[in-house]
């Protein structure tokens, strides 16, 4: 099948895994939640997903405003951030390829109070809201992992909430190393000091030290805005319980899936 | 509304597709010479899809 090319436009449909014209390094399943979809909703769905690219700091919406497109990240991860009326922001979730952007379109309430940026570049799919709607409504399998994927992300805003609040700089950067690593292929990130900071509502000088301090133990390395894993079992052992809360809550939920 | 890129290599207009992303830089493949041009993004508003406009050879 030939990709559906619909001439200079910022985007391009494809509706085929398999022996389409498509590129072979981009295809739903790679966000885990698509790949998780029986054949019957994947089918369904198949030639509604529309592959865009995911530029740092792009902004998939904004506080209080519509939601048009449920977004599946496959190599980019986006921060849901919270802004406060003076400017300072604070990062309450983050999602990869295991999940979604875009709950409140389901969920029935159209907008949220939260902002969701694009903190690491990479591609994605997008699903326009009717047909996400009309696929919610059916009350399968999409559904089901759409839900059970929401509550999975209630646990991560949570635990955010509580290590943001009694957890050192060093702790919660751990944590979000690891959540954010845990969501790219291979050990790098691509990240400044200053978005490091904004996502942790902290100043961009306790980044540096907390950072500077796992850079002396060897634990990363960091260079010119790229961060490289270098001892992750020292950095698991480094954080705080918040980030196996999470990831354990996450592969709970997301592992009784609706049978195909 | 992406405008059409031209290939820094070879100057035809590109058909643009889904830019690839590698080390961090964008860039689009040219058919025609095999090359590819490295894209800048420019970020628009909540919802509107980043656009991207050519900005040198990329070397592969």
């Amino acid at each position: 099948m030939v990709a559906n090319w619909r001439g200079v436009g910022p985007a391009i449909r494809f509706w085929s895994d398999e022996g389409s014209a498509m590129p072979a390094a981009h295809f739903p399943k790679q966000n885990h939640l698509l790949a998780a979809l029986p054949n019957e909703s994947y089918a369904r769905l198949q030639k509604s997903f529309e592959l865009v690219a995911m530029p740092l700091g792009w902004v998939l919406y904004e506080s209080g405003g519509k939601l048009t497109h449920l977004y599946f990240p496959s190599s980019s991860i986006v921060s849901l951030l919270y802004v406060t009326t003076d400017g300072a922001s604070s990062e309450i979730a983050i999602t990869g390829n295991e999940g979604l952007v875009g709950v409140s379109l389901f969920m029935g309430g159209a907008t949220t109070t939260n902002r969701a940026v694009v903190q690491s570049a990479g591609h994605g799919y997008r699903l326009n809201e009717e047909i996400a709607r009309r696929e919610f409504g059916l009350g399968g399998a999409f559904q089901k992992l759409l839900l059970r994927y929401t509550q999975s992300l209630l646990t991560q805003i949570g635990q955010t909430s509580v290590c943001n609040r009694h957890h050192s700089l060093d702790q919660q950067l751990c944590r979000w190393l690891l959540l954010s690593i845990d969501r790219l292929r291979g050990n790098d990130l691509i990240m400044t000091q200053e978005l490091i900071a904004n996502m942790l509502g902290v100043r961009r000088e306790g980044v540096t030290a907390a950072a500077g301090k796992l850079q002396t133990a060897g634990l990363i390395r960091y260079s010119r805005g790229r961060i490289t894993l270098l001892d992750r079992s020292a950095l698991e052992a480094r954080v705080c319980e918040c980030y196996e809360v999470v990831k354990q809550e996450f592969e709970r939920l997301m592992s009784s899936r609706t049978p195909a | 509304m992406q405008h059409p890129i031209v290939c820094f290599n070879c100057a035809v207009i590109v058909a643009f597709n889904v830019p690839e992303l590698t080390d961090g830089h964008w860039h689009t493949h040219c058919p025609v010479c095999g090359g590819d041009t490295e894209l800048n993004a420019n970020l628009g508003g909540p919802e509107e899809l980043a656009l991207f406009s050519a900005a040198g050879a990329f070397l592969v």
